[in-house]
């Protein structure tokens, strides 16, 4: 019995059930707790991505408002673009002859923002491969010369001709459409010219400008969203060995020179004078008054702009020998008797547009438009007025994907050149 | 005799009581919960949005006043921008199968000729 007693007291069981249930809700309660908290933030979750797909939604369709309305963007500024639902910030400016969009769409606590080059859609209007001025000459080809697309050619018309005893070979001497053309270009829109000369003015309030004699550092980016880092000097600028990006300018009273050794990305290039070594790549805007040369095996990608204009005399744009140019050419500033020349050395190649109110010696070929007065052919014998000798110029060349610059009208539609940072 | 340390009655009937309330409680909780939350539907929702929206942007012929799919009713409309003859506005709203909003997905679209061909 006292054995029996002894077990019962070493071995005791614990009663209170009231307790349990307390300790178990207690429990429940937390696992609960965890568990609305899940659903919470898994909830959270589903709707910051629901309101980041609305921004987007925003965005995008304040993008295609924009390409459609291109009178959106003809003031700069801030203002307040009322598209769907919700306001979006627009913020434009110019870059060059292309236009700079920033897009803030806001909703609740989240922002969404992009910045872009937005350029022209060249493709919703008539776009000739050629338009050569009535100066009273007709166009001679020879050789294997392809001239396809819808032509503007002087009354005269079109005819084979021989240089240095090669004939023309093909069955049509046009490929495409014949159209009679006007006894000058057509005139370029004013505010090109505008843009033009705005280049040339020190924006002191507008641009962190610095003269160029202060540049230490090899590698110089600036973004977009932030003022333009302008660098100006009096004398010629050198670029070797140097790396430009994003929203920088150079101006030079004199010339900039640029090595191989160098990259240029988005920026614009002004002096009266640029020249490009052997073996550049680099992707610019160029505004000058006197002269542009792009060395031999170089390449200007997309989008880049050549502009010329200005008073002075003999300007002259040369591309060397198996060098490509992707973008807008535009070179302005006729005189009487003293005309622009633009010179496109033997394998070079250029996609997009090319106008030159004065001569175009023609050695290599044009995918995309070509605009001019007359065309000059030297050969070791002669020099020849308005013949084509083994060239290819043809619109339909061009990506359909590609856009530039309305250079003759006002543009109807826009397009998106790139995304920037 | 020995005695035993155990609940009373009455300790075991409020404990049974409490136990059933919070049990209830928390459950009615969870269903609350797994319904206002709807995480997961809504994520589908917005998944089959997405995708009729792409669908419809590039053909807007195939628009549907109401569309049902996978549980889900996906109510689509298509309205002029404006005046503009070429912008629409593309709108789809989902809801449950108890009519309850979910996601809505709104948009401007190009409409060309080709695309509706």
């Amino acid at each position: 019995m006292k054995s029996k007693e002894s077990r019962y007291h070493h071995k005791k069981i614990k009663g209170g059930a009231l307790q349990y249930i307390v300790a178990l809700s207690l429990l429940i309660f937390f696992l609960m707790g965890m568990f609305i908290l899940k659903a919470h933030y898994s909830n959270l979750h589903v709707n910051e991505v629901i309101i980041s797909e609305r921004l987007i939604d925003q965005l995008s369709s304040a993008k295609l408002l924009l390409k459609h309305q291109p009178s959106l963007v003809n003031k700069t500024g801030q203002r307040e673009l009322e598209v769907l639902d919700d306001k979006i910030t627009l913020k434009s400016e110019h870059w060059g002859v292309f236009d700079l969009v920033e897009l803030e769409s806001k909703y609740r606590h989240q922002s969404k923002k992009e910045i872009f080059m937005l350029g022209d859609n060249i493709w919703e209007k008539e776009r000739p491969s050629l338009y050569l001025a009535d100066k009273k000459r007709y166009l001679s080809v020879c050789g294997d010369t392809w001239v396809g697309g819808l032509v503007y050619l002087p009354p005269l018309g079109v005819r084979r001709s021989y240089v240095d005893g090669v004939g023309y070979y093909r069955e049509k001497v046009i490929q495409g459409e014949i159209r009679k053309s006007e006894q000058n270009l057509p005139k370029v829109n004013e505010k090109h010219l505008e843009r033009f000369e705005e280049q040339w003015k020190l924006d002191l309030d507008g641009d962190s400008i610095i003269a160029w004699e202060e540049v230490s550092e090899d590698y110089l980016k600036r973004s977009f969203r932030k003022r333009a880092l302008v660098f100006h000097s009096t004398e010629e600028i050198h670029l070797r060995n140097m790396s430009l990006k994003g929203k920088i300018k150079l101006i030079s009273d004199k010339a900039i020179i640029i090595y191989a050794t160098s990259n240029l990305e988005q920026s614009i290039l002004v002096a009266p004078r640029v020249i490009f070594k052997k073996a550049c790549k680099v992707n610019c805007q160029i505004y000058a008054k006197d002269f542009v040369e792009l060395g031999a095996d170089s390449r200007l990608t997309y989008p880049s702009i050549v502009f010329m204009n200005g008073l002075n005399p003999k300007k002259e744009f040369i591309i060397k020998g198996s060098s490509e140019f992707h973008g807008e050419i535009m070179v302005l500033g006729k005189k009487e008797n003293e005309m622009p020349s633009v010179k496109l050395n033997s394998d070079a190649k250029i996609k997009g547009f090319l106008y030159c109110d004065g001569t175009i010696e023609m050695e290599g070929e044009v995918a995309g438009s070509v605009y001019t007065n007359r065309f000059l052919l030297k050969t070791r014998s002669a020099m020849y007025e308005n013949h084509l000798l083994n060239n290819r110029l043809d619109l339909t060349d061009l990506d359909s994907s590609y856009a530039g610059v309305v250079w003759l009208s006002e543009g109807t539609k826009k397009e998106i050149i790139e995304y920037l940072w | 005799m020995v005695k035993l340390k155990a609940s009373t009655i009455l300790e075991v009937i409020i404990a049974l009581l409490l136990g059933t309330m919070i049990i209830g409680f928390s459950m009615n909780i969870v269903v609350k919960t797994a319904k206002n939350y709807n995480a997961v539907k809504k994520a589908d929702a917005m998944f089959l949005v997405q995708n009729r929206f792409s669908i419809l942007s590039e053909n807007p012929k195939l628009i549907q006043d109401s569309i049902r799919d996978e549980g889900i009713l996906l109510v689509e409309s298509l309205k002029n921008y404006k005046q503009s003859e070429e912008l629409f506005v593309l709108e789809i709203k989902a809801y449950t199968a108890q009519n309850r909003f979910l996601v809505e997905k709104k948009a401007l679209i190009k409409i060309t000729d080709e695309s509706e061909e």
